[in-house]
């Protein structure tokens, strides 16, 4: 069932060197691997400066790991080759001069197009306002709000997420969670996502795994997660205790 | 008191492009006017280098004369044709080779050296050598603005273009947006909002230079030849007129070119 495989990661290290004081040298992943499926939602949580960065600018093979490799399935990557990358930022990719309206009929011209519009009845009338603007009159969440919309019309398999909801206010970005994040995945299934996120009550809803960047010897901890979203919990209403032993990971 | 309040109404006007502006010029008006008071005065004080400096009453006296008279207005109208025409074949040329030199980065990296000692040259140093190729006419003087002003804008083109390729380069080609939408709907709005400040420069630069072209050999019209007839007819007070006329040509631009880059400037936020 090799097509069934979307990613190999084996014996990921990552070394960065420091020509100016040796002992500032620091080894990450150590030998991590691990094999993912299509339709794995993984969520990435660490403190600063536990290399979330350099994990995702690996995975979007926008660096090479020092030592072991990084195998994706098909040629994601490549122009039009169906994943995205959402960095971190309120939302890098609108142009401040077009509406939500005029992007949409650009993405839906593009490789990943034709763009079917993914929305439920509780975010509908607040991002049908949305569309009509230009960016450049948006607020910060209400622009990470459009870009996300616009992101979830299109035909993409891997989509790697780097903070996305971390400009949306709290009642919202729970409703985005749920309506459009969650609701998107239930319906595609074999779409492959990786989301970084401070935000651990964010990742236990949405993910099925989550890898936590211990700072301490620089390794990634991988942690099932039993109260995702298909598991019929509330996003209100996830154990402390499984939090709690989250955070512990990460230290 | 009553100072203090004007000041403090002008000080709160709304900060809308247009606000902006009118600061602009009365700040402008205030330096133009504080400067040349100061050095009236200057001059004024030492009567032997002031027997050539007619007084402000016959410049403006001169100035009302030259807007009655038809022939200021061709002479006028020739000067700002030379300019809009290298202006718009600058935009035009800079827009072409700066986004391709944007877009190939390679490309961009190598060339870089050469147009940083191009651009330390002084454009007038060059005219004789333009002169030479394009003789002393009309073309000469359009293609000595032209190639200086491209050489400035496309060099702020290609940077701003390849800035929008650093920021929107890799997203949009991940999803794959068609090569149009890439140059109309990406690239160029980008490049057209973050190179309005060199444009500025770049409309300063050619007004300037024309003006100055016009001085040489060869100009039948323009702005420039006239300050030179003027001179040699050692008409002082038509002269300075002439002068505040060009300052005020330069002055237009520099403003309509400054409200764009304020309205520019906030759309692209």
């Amino acid at each position: 069932m090799m097509s069934d495989i979307c990613l190999k990661l084996a014996d990921l290290t990552h070394r960065y060197d420091s020509r100016d004081s040796p002992a500032d040298e620091r080894i990450f992943f150590n030998g991590f691997s691990a094999t993912l499926r299509y339709g794995a939602v993984i969520g990435i949580l660490g403190l600063n400066g536990s290399g979330k960065s350099t994990l995702l600018n690996l995975l979007t093979l926008k660096i090479k790991p020092t030592y072991g490799h990084i195998r994706w399935n098909r040629a994601f990557f490549s122009k039009g080759g169906g994943g995205i990358i959402i960095e971190q930022g309120i939302a890098p990719f609108l142009l401040p001069w077009l509406t939500g309206n005029m992007h949409r009929a650009m993405l839906d011209r593009s490789d990943l197009g034709p763009y079917i519009p993914e929305c439920t009845d509780e975010l509908l009338p607040f991002l049908t306002s949305l569309m009509h603007k230009p960016v450049f009159k948006l607020s910060g969440g209400e622009r990470q709000t459009l870009a996300l919309y616009l992101l979830f019309g299109l035909k993409w398999q891997v989509g790697i997420f780097d903070e996305p909801l971390s400009a949306i206010d709290g009642n919202r970005a729970r409703t985005i969670l749920v309506h459009l994040f969650a609701k998107h995945l239930r319906e595609h299934p074999t779409k492959t996502v990786f989301m970084v996120s401070h935000r651990i009550d964010h990742l236990i809803y949405l993910c099925d795994e989550i890898w936590v960047l211990s700072s301490i010897g620089d390794i990634i901890n991988v942690v099932p997660n039993p109260y995702h979203r298909t598991s019929g919990i509330l996003l209100g209403e996830l154990p402390e205790e499984f939090i709690g032993h989250l955070q512990t990971q990460m230290l | 008191m009553v100072l203090r309040k004007i000041v403090t109404i002008l000080f709160n006007l709304p900060r809308s492009p247009f606000g902006r502006a009118l600061d602009i010029m009365i700040g402008l008006l205030v330096i133009f006017v504080g400067y040349s008071l100061i050095s009236w005065f200057t001059v004024k004080a030492k009567p032997s280098y002031a027997v050539f400096l007619p007084s402000g009453i016959d410049v403006i006296f001169s100035l009302k004369s030259l807007a009655l008279d038809p022939d200021f207005w061709s002479t006028l109208a020739s000067t700002f044709f030379r300019i809009m025409l290298s202006l718009c074949a600058t935009i035009l040329t800079g827009l072409i080779i700066g986004i391709l030199l944007g877009a190939h980065g390679q490309i961009f990296a190598r060339l870089r050296p050469a147009w940083d000692f191009l651009r330390s040259i002084p454009p007038s140093t060059l005219f004789p050598l333009i002169v030479l190729f394009f003789g002393i006419e009309n073309q000469a003087k359009i293609i000595t603005t032209f190639y200086f002003a491209t050489l400035l804008y496309s060099f702020g083109v290609a940077e701003a273009a390849r800035s929008a390729a650093c920021n929107f380069g890799p997203f949009f080609r991940l999803v794959g947006v068609t090569r149009p939408d890439w140059y109309l709907r990406v690239l160029l709005p980008v490049v057209l909002l973050k190179s309005v400040s060199t444009l500025k420069l770049v409309v300063s630069l050619t007004v300037i230079l024309m003006i100055v072209c016009e001085m040489f050999l060869g100009a039948v019209t323009g702005v420039g030849g006239a300050i030179m007839a003027e001179a040699e007819a050692l008409r002082y007070s038509k002269l300075l007129a002439l002068i505040a006329v060009a300052g005020f040509i330069g002055y237009g631009f520099n403003l309509l070119f400054q409200i764009i880059e304020d309205i520019a400037r906030r759309r692209s936020q």
